[in-house]
């Protein structure tokens, strides 16, 4: 098991994301103290831990969408903190995130959703962008939903569409802010087979953050734990599985309860 | 030595200090957004399709009801000065009151407050439900800055509408007040207009109208910043949009009483 320091040896070579000594106040609440975290490319990463952890907090880090009261960001080696403008955006496009409620825009249409990134990029036809629409969502399993309305679709459909979009704009790191809350075991499950998909088949860098443990053992090849506004231990799922740390044995104790190693 | 949070006095003392610390602190993110808004007009000829449907709909969801009050606004002016002036004589002058009043001040004040009860509250009621549902992360997420897809086109639209609308409340009120003249006072249409032509300059109609491109500005930066500035849960789109439309009547009033009085010195 890898403890919360980290390999020595490593480069930037092969680190996507790396995040060094995140600090983040909410309202006087120290929600993040301190955190680090290295993302390899082309793994898939699940970032655990209780609600109100930071998980969320974290992946909007990631990202850009939140400034940190200290530490730094690195994206591919280069320094996220600190930029803004033109600069900041220039990162954000190697990203795409999925987000917990879809975050659909709900005036445009299921095709416009998905083929918004690249419509106002502007670099495509119209005819080529609605090629690109009407492959991914092949991919996700929604063929000729391009004229619904997001308020037409159900939940898991949503964040189908979501997905979607996210690969729409190809992007070289796609964030999951808890893609299988509010699902039905069906749907969670076909979302955790597209998640596992686009790690084994198309080997994009994938950072899911949930509290769903069948999700992060499923998709991920890494499973990193939260608590305290720190990461506590990570490692693989097999690693994450035989913990002895006291909170991890708690957190996943349910999910031992009910579930089986079959398959880790 | 008590300290200052546990008095009655202390505790008036910081909440005066917060209040005007939020308030200088609205007021320069207002500004922020007001430059980051005008740099992204260059981009106007490549964003036409979002601006022209935003003028679009300022203009057909404030009509009607800028209609109906610019003529009872007509009529009741005339109404009121005809029957002061009927004492003097003076019935023909309707025309001048009137036509007067809607140029420099009830004209571009009226259109302010229907656009911000029409179309300011709607902005920060979409913004604001747009944040708390993480869309406005998403579009930045997707390499679309906020300002140029949401914040430019309502600017825009807020700018060159408002002076339309003015033109158009204006004209409406004082076609009013010649129907209340006539019916009323007797006063014949042709006698009406002449007195109009005589009195209202030029000057006058666009004093007016540059007052009006400076309330759509302020109304649409003040709508789309409190839509913006929306965190938490839907509850606080309610709070947003009574926010907005309240800093927008109030921005838009102590606006037009110093540019007025400037103007009259």
């Amino acid at each position: 098991m890898v403890g919360i320091g980290l390999d020595a040896k490593e480069t930037l070579n092969g680190t996507a994301i790396e995040v060094r000594q995140l600090h983040r106040w909410f309202r006087g609440n120290h929600v993040l103290r301190g955190l680090d975290l290295k993302i390899r490319e082309g793994t898939a990463t699940a970032i655990v831990g209780s609600s109100g952890a930071g998980k969320s907090v974290l992946l909007k880090h990631m990202i850009g969408l939140t400034k940190p009261d200290s530490g730094s960001i690195f994206v591919f080696g280069e320094e996220l903190t600190g930029k803004t403008g033109m600069a900041l955006e220039a990162i954000q496009r190697r990203f795409a995130m999925v987000f917990q409620g879809s975050a659909l825009l709900n005036s445009l249409t299921v095709g416009q959703n998905v083929g918004l990134g690249l419509t106002e990029e502007r670099r495509l036809s119209r005819k080529q962008v609605d090629d690109i629409v009407r492959e991914k969502l092949a991919l996700v399993g929604l063929e000729g939903k391009e004229s619904q309305l997001p308020g037409e679709l159900s939940g898991g459909m949503k964040k189908r569409v979501g997905i979607a979009r996210a690969l729409a704009m190809d992007p070289d790191i796609i964030l999951f802010d808890e893609p299988t809350t509010g699902l039905d075991p069906v749907m969670a499950e076909r979302i955790d087979t597209l998640m596992a998909d686009l790690k084994n088949k198309l080997r994009k860098t994938t950072v899911i953050v949930t509290h769903d443990m069948d999700s992060a053992f499923k998709t991920s090849d890494h499973i990193a734990m939260i608590y305290e506004g720190k990461i506590i231990e990570q490692g693989s799922p097999e690693e994450f599985w035989r913990s002895t740390n006291p909170t991890i044995e708690q957190f996943i104790s349910r999910f031992k309860r009910h579930g089986t190693e079959e398959g880790l | 030595m008590s300290e200052p949070g546990k008095t009655k006095f202390g505790r008036c003392f910081i909440a005066l200090g917060n209040g005007l610390l939020n308030f200088f602190q609205t007021v320069g993110e207002m500004s922020q957004l007001l430059a980051a808004t005008i740099l992204w007009c260059r981009a106007v000829f490549k964003n036409l399709d979002k601006v022209l449907p935003q003028m679009g709909k300022i203009g057909a969801d404030t009509l009607p009801i800028a209609s109906l009050t610019a003529v009872f606004v007509g009529f009741v002016l005339a109404l009121q000065t005809g029957v002061a002036l009927k004492e003097f004589g003076q019935e023909e002058s309707i025309g001048a009151v009137v036509s007067l009043s809607m140029a420099r001040e009830l004209g571009p004040v009226l259109t302010a407050i229907l656009v911000i009860g029409r179309i300011g509250a709607a902005i920060t009621a979409e913004i604001a439900t747009m944040s708390v549902s993480e869309e406005i992360d998403a579009l930045k997420t997707l390499g679309i800055n906020p300002v140029r897809y949401l914040v430019m086109p309502r600017f825009l639209a807020c700018l060159t509408m408002l002076p339309v609308l003015v033109i158009y409340v204006n004209l409406v009120g004082m076609i009013g007040g010649a129907a209340v003249s006539k019916a009323n006072f007797g006063v014949p249409f042709m006698v009406y207009i002449e007195n109009v032509e005589e009195w209202l300059t030029f000057e006058d109609i666009a004093k007016g109208l540059v007052k009006a491109a400076v309330f759509g500005v302020i109304i649409s930066i003040v709508s789309c910043h409190r839509g913006l500035a929306t965190v938490g849960g839907p509850g606080e789109v309610g709070l947003a949009t009574t926010n907005s439309v309240v800093f927008s009547f109030v921005s838009v009033y102590i606006f037009n009483y110093f540019v007025t009085r400037l103007w009259l010195e």
